[in-house]
């Protein structure tokens, strides 16, 4: 067993654990490492499934029933479409250590979109669905502003 | 939780559209070992247990972003290292 297959293993689990305690995370901390373990093109279809056991264990693994935006996931699964096949393109030809810095240039990117979104996802919640202000509050005159109630909810 | 599974379905939905299309193009090599995946699926179950207290305790706490971000930090640090290596 080679350092980077312990390294790998430990990803995966450092990954899961924080898909399981934010919602996501898992790709973002397992891909960088099992690309250059597996390679490119096995560490894209073992990420994949990987992906799928956290996410189905999360869905369905905690003895409640999930609760999802439905109209919101079928407008982000449908829009994936033209991406997917992109990045199949990308992933033909494009040589395996510029794929490892496009990897980690992406994950790079991802918290800086994150803090660049003017509201954010918090707001996203309130907005789907979290708590508003009373109408004589004078937090309602800000609506756009989660109220602590609405920040609360969306996590919870 | 509604947000937490909204994700999560997206990335069901994800994961088999970009399954999908490495089918439909004949992508050669994208199948994963069944060795690695017998090692790595107990991880993944075995970091859904101890993430799940986590979660709770985030939400109680407010924690949540400063985590995230330390997170997303660490992971960029550690694609850096193994893209040098």
């Amino acid at each position: 067993v080679t350092g980077l297959l312990v390294l790998a293993a430990m990803a995966v689990v450092i990954g899961s654990i924080m898909q399981s305690a934010t919602g996501f995370g898992f790709a973002l901390v397992a891909a960088p490492v099992l690309f250059p373990v597996l390679g490119p093109k096995e560490a894209i279809g073992t990420l994949l499934v990987l992906a799928c056991v956290g996410s189905a264990l999360i869905l369905a693994a905690e003895r409640r029933r999930p609760q999802p935006l439905w109209p919101d996931a079928t407008v982000i699964i449908a829009t994936s479409l033209p991406g997917a096949v992109g990045g199949i393109a990308v992933l033909r030809s494009v040589d395996s250590v510029t794929l490892q810095y496009a990897v980690t240039g992406s994950v790079f990117v991802a918290p800086c979109s994150c803090a660049a979104t003017p509201h954010g996802a918090k707001s996203w919640a309130v907005r789907r669905g979290g708590r508003r202000p009373r109408r004589d509050s004078p937090r309602a005159l800000s609506p756009r502003r989660p109220t602590r109630a609405g920040r609360r909810y969306c996590f919870t | 939780l509604r947000v937490r599974d909204t994700i999560n379905v997206c990335y069901l939905g994800l994961s088999t559209v970009s399954a999908a299309a490495l089918w439909a193009t004949h992508t050669s090599g994208a199948v994963p070992d069944p060795i690695v995946l017998a090692a790595l699926v107990p991880l993944v179950i075995v970091g859904h247990r101890a993430g799940r207290p986590i979660f709770e305790r985030l939400v109680g706490d407010g924690a949540y972003e400063r985590v995230l971000t330390g997170t997303l930090v660490a992971a960029v640090l550690l694609g850096l290292v193994t893209a040098l290596l």
